[in-house]
């Protein structure tokens, strides 16, 4: 199995994940991460994460899928928490492996960009004084999604 | 033959803040015999359950998924359908 996509509240174990990712093919020479977490910001306490369970295991599944064919990857890993985040916590992983840097990175960067705004979570924040507020879709992050359907790839 | 008196229905699901507003995340509705046009549910939906003008009379922008797929054009939604509306997505 080359891609996983895990959905779980608990925490993940970064250091797992890459080795997973290491182990896929001995031709491969790269691996690419990234790790987004809950930020410090104004009197943030924490973030809720909702999600639609069947819709984005779906979505996800799809993505790594096209990430995999797209850029020769021997496979991906995208792990998405739900529930509630407190400060500091990591909410998202994606991993790529990759027999050079260039698709790994660029695949990296693929995945995050394209679930932020396709894959069915919503960020709530909740603030030190109590109050609560659903975090609004940006601009940027539609564009860089964009960006991806009218971009040449450089393949492996 | 098919029965023809009985009534189609539906699983209608909500997420973020139009669940907030439906004041629950799924609810049951039954919709004529031979299905309903996805523009026209809304409407249908708020005259069965008036709670529901909240959800949609708002400006922001739905997303529409059914069977869990996102929907990008209007189609019929027939029995046993599960429909789910939700606002911009925002993970990651």
């Amino acid at each position: 199995m080359s891609n996983v996509v895990r959905l779980q509240k608990e925490p993940f174990d970064i250091t797992q994940e890459i080795e997973r990712l290491e182990r896929l093919s001995s031709k491969d020479g790269a691996v690419g991460i990234f790790t987004g977490k809950v930020r410090e910001d104004g009197d943030i306490q924490a973030l809720v994460l909702e999600h639609y369970p069947v819709m984005a295991q779906n979505v996800l599944n799809d993505l790594c899928a096209k990430a995999q064919s797209r850029f020769g990857l021997s496979g991906c890993t995208v792990i998405h928490r739900y529930g509630v985040l407190p400060v500091g916590e990591r909410i998202v992983f994606v991993g790529t492996a990759s027999s050079h840097r260039a698709q790994a990175l660029e695949a990296v960067s693929f995945l995050i960009d394209c679930l932020k705004t396709s894959a069915p979570f919503w960020k709530k924040i909740i603030h030190k004084n109590g109050h609560q507020n659903w975090i609004q879709q940006e601009r940027g992050d539609v564009d860089k999604h964009a960006y991806w359907s009218h971009t040449a790839t450089h393949k492996a | 033959m098919p029965r023809t008196d009985q009534a189609s229905r539906i699983d209608v699901m909500f997420f973020a803040k139009l669940r907030e507003k439906a004041g629950a995340s799924e609810m049951h509705f039954t919709i004529p015999q031979n299905g309903i046009l996805l523009d026209e549910l809304p409407q249908h939906l708020t005259s069965q359950e008036p709670a529901l003008k909240d959800v949609f009379d708002g400006t922001d922008r739905i997303y529409v998924a059914i069977n869990h797929e996102l929907i990008k054009h209007n189609q019929r939604v027939n029995n046993g359908d599960i429909v789910a509306y939700f606002p911009p997505m925002t993970g990651g």
